[in-house]
């Protein structure tokens, strides 16, 4: 029921929470995070990047962390995110979504060994 | 050097672009956006690849004003949302929606109307429908025109309009009506019938 009023996530939002799932990130950390997710595709802007974090903290996707998991690398002007449970049934739910999706694509042969692309 | 040049003015320009962002948000993440885009612009200065460096300043340019609209109608966009769930206020908004877009159709684009006397015969009867189209033949100072049978065309006010000047005598005098074919303009004001700027006998 929740999967089905749910619509299918932004691109930013996804990524962010796929970042997350690892474990808790900063800004510049989640930034670099989507950028290897995607190869370079998905290049987050710091304004996108908050805006996603603002409204994925009041749908209660992500939670600021308290802890500072590496003191050493620490500085106090970072906050850090991590992703919470309902976040990670939602990603949970967008990748079982894009799962079928690719394949559904892949059972019509337009993506795969004859289409040649990487997805 | 100029790589730590290049970030710390980067970085002051950026600080003074983000008041077109919405105060609040500013407030909650100002600090930590200015730092992500440090360690960005450090990032990318560090490759010192020119053709790098620009379309990293277009991609944050255009980050920036998304952020921008975005952040500005998240109030807006919010409140549809809500309503869109309320069937009582989803309704209500969409109807406010259709009149408002009515009233702008009907004032400066296009308005239907019934012909109601026969004071304008040899152009148009009585029950004739008629759109105004009051865009094309818009002019300064003109609130549309009318384009009837035969190809006459006549500025227009909606509440007196006079295609054939001997017919337009006496009819709703006091309005400052107005009536042109080709280079000929017949006028009333103030109960004077005018022809091109003179007085009509």
């Amino acid at each position: 029921m929740p999967d089905r009023e749910q619509p299918a996530l932004s691109a930013p939002v996804f990524h962010i929470l796929v970042a997350l799932s690892d474990g808790e990130l900063h800004g510049y950390a989640i930034m670099q995070d989507v950028a290897a997710q995607t190869a370079d595709a998905l290049q987050l802007g710091p304004g996108t990047l908050y805006g996603c974090l603002k409204r994925m903290l009041v749908a209660g996707l992500v939670e600021e962390s308290d802890e500072r998991p590496d003191p050493a690398l620490d500085d106090s002007r970072r906050r850090y995110y991590r992703i919470t449970a309902t976040g990670k049934r939602t990603a949970r739910a967008e990748a079982e979504r894009l799962e079928r999706a690719v394949m559904a694509a892949k059972s019509r042969r337009l993506l795969g060994a004859a289409a040649g692309g990487k997805a | 050097m100029p790589e730590a040049f290049f970030v710390r003015w980067f970085a002051r320009i950026y600080g003074v672009l983000l008041y077109a962002w919405p105060r609040e948000f500013r407030l909650a993440y100002g600090n930590e956006v200015r730092q992500v885009f440090r360690d960005r612009c450090t990032h990318v200065a560090r490759a010192g690849d020119r053709a790098k460096i620009l379309s990293f300043a277009m991609a944050v340019a255009a980050d920036w004003a998304t952020t921008a609209l975005r952040e500005r109608f998240e109030p807006l966009r919010s409140a549809l949302a809500s309503a869109r769930k309320s069937p009582v206020r989803g309704f209500v908004a969409e109807w406010s929606m259709t009149i408002l877009l009515y009233l702008f159709a009907t004032t400066t684009l296009v308005q239907a109307y019934v012909i109601p006397t026969g004071s304008m015969e040899s152009n148009l009867r009585v029950g004739d429908h008629m759109l105004v189209d009051k865009l094309t033949y818009a002019n300064p100072g003109a609130v549309g025109a009318v384009v009837c049978r035969g190809g006459v065309s006549g500025r227009f006010r909606p509440d007196c309009w006079i295609p054939k000047p001997h017919r337009s005598l006496g009819y709703r005098r006091g309005y400052d009506c107005g009536a042109s074919c080709s280079s000929l303009e017949i006028r009333i004001l103030h109960e004077l019938v005018w022809r091109t700027k003179r007085p009509w006998n």
